[in-house]
């Protein structure tokens, strides 16, 4: 068997398609990598700058109808005098400066200067005196106040987390730089914080959505106290992601494995090619006329059969293996930084660290399962044929219009839709509630797929050994 | 003597086509023999069902006594074959396709590798890819890869086709010295009857699917020879002469091999009254004669000729 398994391997990579798979997966994983950043880079510099600002202020002096603009026009006047040009850009890079000035014209200019306030003359006193303050404070480069504003802002809704990662920055003195990871890290969990305290201080009902903000919130902390500044975070329940397109569990803030997992989807591009190649393994040897040569050998028909098979899922592994690697070469080659990240996850009031590599392994893992149900129908379809032709090109008809077919049944709420096995391949979907039906289980698809599989070697191997040649 | 291919009642159709009609035929151990038929005539489809690659429809088939159906692995262990044309992987050397083959069949060498390489003749050229070959040395080739694990019965099917003169010699060496020698059974199938001639012990006949005769090859020759007759004549118009001496009678055949040669056969009872009364006919018609010679030795070409026009023949 392993002789048989041997001999195909020979006659695959004695192809040229064969190395023009390997090089188009290293091409691609290379491309990923690089043409993003190229693309991006020019993107980001577009909108920033003084024009931008000048004009906001010249539409908002024009359309004086709202009583609002004073305070606009205030602020980006401001802005405008002290060189702040991020004002309205709330994205992650938004300079500390910009968020100062808004949080201090947000809780104090209404008092300070509206006529409208019902303010005592002490607190519009010590409210125009707060917007002196950070004027100051921008032009002088001094950060603290920034902090302190901060704790201010978020008083109200009175997290005693959300004040401790504050302290925190304060404490070791950590300059609100967008390229100081521990700013930013609380930065992005001082929502989480709230989202907490709003659980607790109102004592409502825990659910997922509260487990998660916590958890995100000890991690943070757990992260700052250990000087971690990569990590992927688990989370105790799924939830969706920002886009809010597909539901995650890890979140991973390490450009490293981010960006190893978001290449995953490069074994798309294998699966194409592995289709090209269980469609010809049988067929192909028809298309020769070396089937007479290779089943005149003393070896049942069944055994060449399954070496084919196992031929190809092991190839299918390999190149997987081989795919995942040539990510990780390219991402370290675009130099992304943390590699040796842990995992982080909150469990039972403890922090708990494991390996990322683990978690993205998986990923892939679960993708494999999709493209080997392509795989062995793309393969069964090769049984069934004789032309190597026939064979690839119904293989992917069936894979697209399977597929497609599959989500037409969904949109339609045709229900026994969901007894095909492209509504159940994506083990790691249905898993996270993203099935294509309502209520699809990880073991009904496991079985789904098991019995589907059976069903369609059963037939391409009856069909194998019966074939008149 | 020791039975190697034994077929017993094979019938095969495909779909309404009856195409092999209760064939049986044996062949022994240390014999070439000849599977003889016009194209069409089921050689190939009898070939494949001996090595598996077909179904029976009717019938069985062993090999030194291993039924191909029941005991496939055990009855391919003793046989080495090449089934029409021989095929091999062109992106490959011709060594590493005889890799393939020993890397699943039991007990082949490295040495013996290159020992069948030696064997055929292809030293010079086995480590070239054979998308360059032409199709004498994929025949050489394939036959390598026949001989690879010493098999006890070699079958090749139309195995001199694109073979050059020296290379038919070098089969032919190569097949009488391991029928002979070796004991091995060697079933040659082709449609070219004078290769044969010189080639094989034994000869079978198919035509349309049924065996007509299975005979050595002293017996067949003698046996057409015995009720007919055949001269040789040398003219001075060949083809008008052959056809005034056709036309005297209808038992008459024959064929014209040039300008001025041609040959008449017909039955001995009737020498007496044909000889002069045909050679007078050409006379008097105004013909010269130049030689007229009695063809003795019959050439197996002939007698299969003779066969397949007497059974009325259309290639099936
Ligand atoms: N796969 C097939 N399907 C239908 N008819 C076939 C098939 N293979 C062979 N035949 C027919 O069977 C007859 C015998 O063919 P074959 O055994 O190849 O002849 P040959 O003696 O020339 O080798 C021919 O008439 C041929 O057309
Ligand atoms: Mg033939």
């Amino acid at each position: 068997m392993l002789n048989l398994i041997k001999n195909e391997f020979v006659k695959i990579f004695a192809k040229k398609s064969s190395y023009v798979m390997i090089i188009a997966i290293l091409v691609f994983a290379f491309a990923m990598q690089f043409l993003p950043k190229l693309v991006n880079n020019q993107y980001y510099y577009h909108d920033y700058g003084r024009e931008n600002l000048e004009s906001d202020l010249a539409w908002y002096k024009e359309t004086n109808s709202d009583h609002n603009n004073d305070y606009v026009i205030s602020l980006i006047e401001t802005a405008l005098e002290l060189e702040i040009y991020d004002l309205f850009y709330y994205d992650g890079s938004q300079s500390w400066q910009a968020a100062y000035l808004n949080n201090t014209y947000e809780l104090y200019y209404h008092d300070a200067y509206s006529e409208k306030s019902e303010a005592d003359e002490t607190t519009r006193q010590q409210a125009v005196n707060a917007i002196d303050a950070c004027t100051k404070a921008i032009k002088s480069g001094d950060y603290k106040p920034y902090y302190e504003t901060m704790k201010v802002y978020y008083a109200d809704s009175n997290s005693e987390l959300c004040n401790k990662m504050i302290d925190w920055l304060i404490e070791h003195d950590v300059v609100p730089e967008d390229n100081d990871w521990r700013y930013m890290l609380v930065r992005n969990n001082i929502g989480n914080a709230i989202t907490v305290s709003n659980y607790e201080n109102n004592k409502r009902e825990l659910d997922d959505a509260y487990d998660n903000a916590k958890a995100k919130c000890e991690i943070c902390m757990y992260r700052l106290n250990n000087n971690i500044q990569y990590g992927v975070t688990q989370l105790p329940h799924q939830e969706l992601d920002d886009n809010m397109y597909t539901a995650v569990k890890y979140i991973y803030d390490t450009p490293f494995w981010s960006s190893v997992d978001g290449s995953s989807g490069l074994l798309t591009i294998m699966c194409v090619i592995m289709i090209i190649i269980a469609g010809g393994i049988i067929a192909g040897e028809f298309g020769q006329g070396t089937i007479k040569f290779l089943l005149i050998n003393p070896v049942s028909r069944a055994k060449i059969f399954w070496a084919k098979y196992a031929s190809v899922i092991i190839l299918m592994i390999l190149t997987s293996i081989f795919t995942f690697l040539s990510n990780i070469i390219a991402t370290a080659f675009a130099g992304n930084a943390g590699i040796g990240s842990p995992l982080l996850s909150y469990v039972n009031g403890s922090i708990h660290t494991g390996s990322v590599l683990g978690v993205v392994i998986n990923t892939y893992a679960f993708d494999l399962v999709e493209y080997i149900v392509v795989i062995t129908i793309a393969f069964m379809i090769s049984a069934l044929f004789r032309s190597t032709a026939v064979s690839i090109g119904i293989s992917l008809f069936v894979m697209f219009v399977g597929a497609t077919a599959t989500e037409i049944f969904a949109a339609l709420k045709l229900d026994y839709g969901r007894y095909l096995v492209f509504a159940n391949w994506d083990i790691l979907g249905i898993k996270y509630g993203n099935g294509l039906f309502p209520h699809m289980t990880v073991t009904g698809a496991v079985i789904n797929i098991t019995i589907y599989m059976i069903l369609f070697l059963f037939i391409a191997r009856d069909a194998f050994v019966r074939k008149e040649v | 003597m020791e039975t190697a291919i034994e077929i017993r009642g094979l019938n095969k159709s495909f779909g309404k086509r009856h195409v092999l009609k209760d064939v049986n035929l044996t062949t022994y151990a240390g014999e070439v023999f000849g599977f003889l038929g016009p194209n069409g005539a089921g050689k190939s489809t009898t070939i494949k069902m001996i090595v598996g690659l077909l179904s029976i429809d009717e019938g069985q088939i062993s090999i030194c006594g291993n039924d191909v159906e029941k005991n496939f692995e055990d009855a391919m262990k003793l046989v080495g074959a090449i089934v029409e044309n021989p095929e091999s992987y062109k992106n490959l050397t011709g060594l590493q396709n005889l890799q393939l083959y020993a890397r699943i069949r039991k007990g082949v060498t490295p040495e013996r590798v290159q020992e069948v390489i030696e064997l055929v003749g292809l030293s010079n050229r086995i480590k070239e890819k054979v998308g360059k070959y032409s199709l004498g040395m994929k025949q050489r080739l394939g036959l390598a890869q026949a001989l690879l694990h010493h098999p006890k019965v070699l079958i090749l099917d139309e195995p001199t086709n694109g073979l050059d003169p020296a290379g038919i010699k070098t089969l032919r060496d190569i097949l009488k010295k391991l029928a002979h020698e070796e004991g091995v059974c060697v079933l040659v199938s082709s449609h070219m009857m004078s290769e044969m001639e010189l080639m094989c012990d034994r000869v079978g006949i198919i035509m349309n699917g049924a065996m007509v005769d299975v005979k050595t090859i002293d017996e067949l020759v003698a046996s057409a020879a015995s009720d007919t007759l055949t001269f040789h004549y040398y003219v001075d118009r060949a083809e008008e002469a052959f056809k005034t001496v056709s036309e005297y009678d209808e038992t008459i055949s024959g064929h014209v091999m040039d300008e001025t040669h041609f040959e008449i056969s017909y039955p001995s009872d009737k020498t007496d009254r044909f000889s002069g009364e045909l050679n007078r006919k050409l006379f008097e018609s105004g013909y010269s004669i130049y030689s007229i010679t009695p063809v003795t030795n019959k050439h197996l070409e002939d007698v299969f000729l003779q066969m397949t026009q007497e059974g009325g023949s259309q290639i099936a």
